[in-house]
């Protein structure tokens, strides 16, 4: 068994107790909002794995992260701490809905041939309507049947959709190679303008000065150790250790403040 | 509602090998995704399996002999699908179990399992049909 790159064993239990703690408090307790913030902050992580999942080249990935965030704020918020089930195994399903939802309400914002483009809107009017009736998501069939197409071409339509093209693991970054070049890193740059939803996250982001957002994406987004942070960028691994902390914080702190978009969201859980 | 040709999967085998090389994961997605339709799986019981299939993947390749191939059988029957993905090893290898793609893995399969035979090592991992939510 290989060793961990990061101390997950003691961040589970570390977060089982943070749950059982949040989940034991009165609806008002003022403590309530802290341990959520911390839960969120050691979860993000394994919302930008999951949103990088779902990242097109030209896919603002900002958008993707917030909305898996409100994933994980549902999960955080729902999850039972009595049930013998590890939270992360809990929330993944939850996060990848709230991702999956994203693109199914604004598929637009991927860039697809407009045949496919046309299908789509066929398509997820038929899958809205056979989820109905079906009281579960239909089959490639049942699709195929609805809208009078063949089966190849409702998964053309939902490959078209998804824009899976999942991730080229290779292209992360070999230690040593000019990383800001990558195109799936060079989005968070150039993605700001074109995105029409307020992201929670994009100003924070924007706002980091440099060397922590570009350690934070590596660390996050090319999911590098620190150790291998340090060595693509030059500096100590300590150092690496303190921008990651600092940056997390200001994201924490920009999750927690009382910022409109969220705590609207928040709401109504 | 029936499948097309009215044929069921039921224990029909699809084996597929590629390079271990990450390049050609998204042929195993798409086939997956492809036998998963004939196995009458939901849209979303799919969408789960492309994701399973591609952390299986990126379990296994860092594992993988220079020289090795990731073979892919795919079990077929109704309502269910079952995929080994497996590589050449050197000694001793063993999926990350405490990263992100060990709990995505879990969270999307319906079951998963790690196999070694010799210097191979295989991630067996099973989709079956979700039920009709109330």
């Amino acid at each position: 068994m290989s060793e961990a790159h990061r101390p997950d064993r003691d961040e589970r239990a570390h977060a089982g107790e943070l749950l059982a703690e949040l989940h034991g408090l009165p609806d008002d307790s003022p403590r309530r909002k802290v341990l959520r913030d911390q839960l969120v902050e050691l979860h993000m992580p394994l919302v930008v794995y999951l949103a990088r999942r779902f990242s097109g080249r030209n896919e603002p990935m900002n958008d993707l992260v917030q909305v898996g965030a409100i994933g994980l704020i549902k999960a955080i918020d729902r999850f039972d701490p009595g049930r013998n089930l590890e939270f992360s195994t809990y929330a993944t399903p939850t996060i990848l809905g709230e991702i999956k939802r994203h693109f199914r309400d604004t598929g637009w914002l991927i860039h697809v041939p407009r045949r496919a483009q046309e299908m789509q809107t066929t398509l997820n009017a038929a899958r809205a309507d056979l989820s109905q009736e079906l009281g579960r998501a239909p089959t490639v069939p049942e699709l195929a049947e609805r809208i009078d197409v063949d089966e190849e071409t409702v998964l053309e339509a939902l490959d078209a959709a998804r824009a899976y093209s999942g991730v080229p693991l290779d292209v992360l970054a070999a230690p040593g190679e000019t990383v800001p070049e990558h195109p799936m890193l060079g989005t968070v740059d150039e993605g700001y303008e074109q995105v029409e939803q307020r992201a929670v996250l994009r100003e924070v982001i924007a706002k980091l000065p440099e060397a922590e957002r570009e350690i934070l994406l590596l660390r996050f987004i090319a999911n590098k150790t620190q150790t291998e942070i340090a060595g693509i960028v030059g500096v100590s691994q300590m150092q690496v250790s303190r921008l990651v902390a600092r940056g997390l914080k200001r994201l924490r702190e920009s999750l927690g403040a009382p910022e409109p978009v969220v705590e609207q969201r928040r709401r109504k859980n | 509602m029936t499948t097309p040709e009215g044929s069921h999967p039921d224990g029909d085998i699809v084996e597929v090998r590629i390079p271990a090389d990450v390049a050609y994961v998204s042929t195993l997605r798409l086939t997956a995704a492809s036998l998963a339709a004939r196995c009458d799986l939901t849209i979303d019981d799919i969408e789960d399996l492309r994701l399973a299939v591609d952390e299986a993947c990126a379990l296994l390749l860092p594992h993988a002999t220079a020289d090795s191939t990731l073979d892919a059988r795919f079990e077929l029957s109704q309502g269910r699908l079952a995929v080994e993905t497996s590589v050449q090893t050197d000694e001793a290898a063993e999926p990350d179990r405490t990263g992100f793609a060990w709990t995505v893995l879990g969270a999307l399969a319906s079951s998963v399992e790690v196999h070694k035979d010799g210097k191979r090592l295989a991630i067996t991992l099973t989709k079956a049909r979700q039920a009709a939510s109330a």
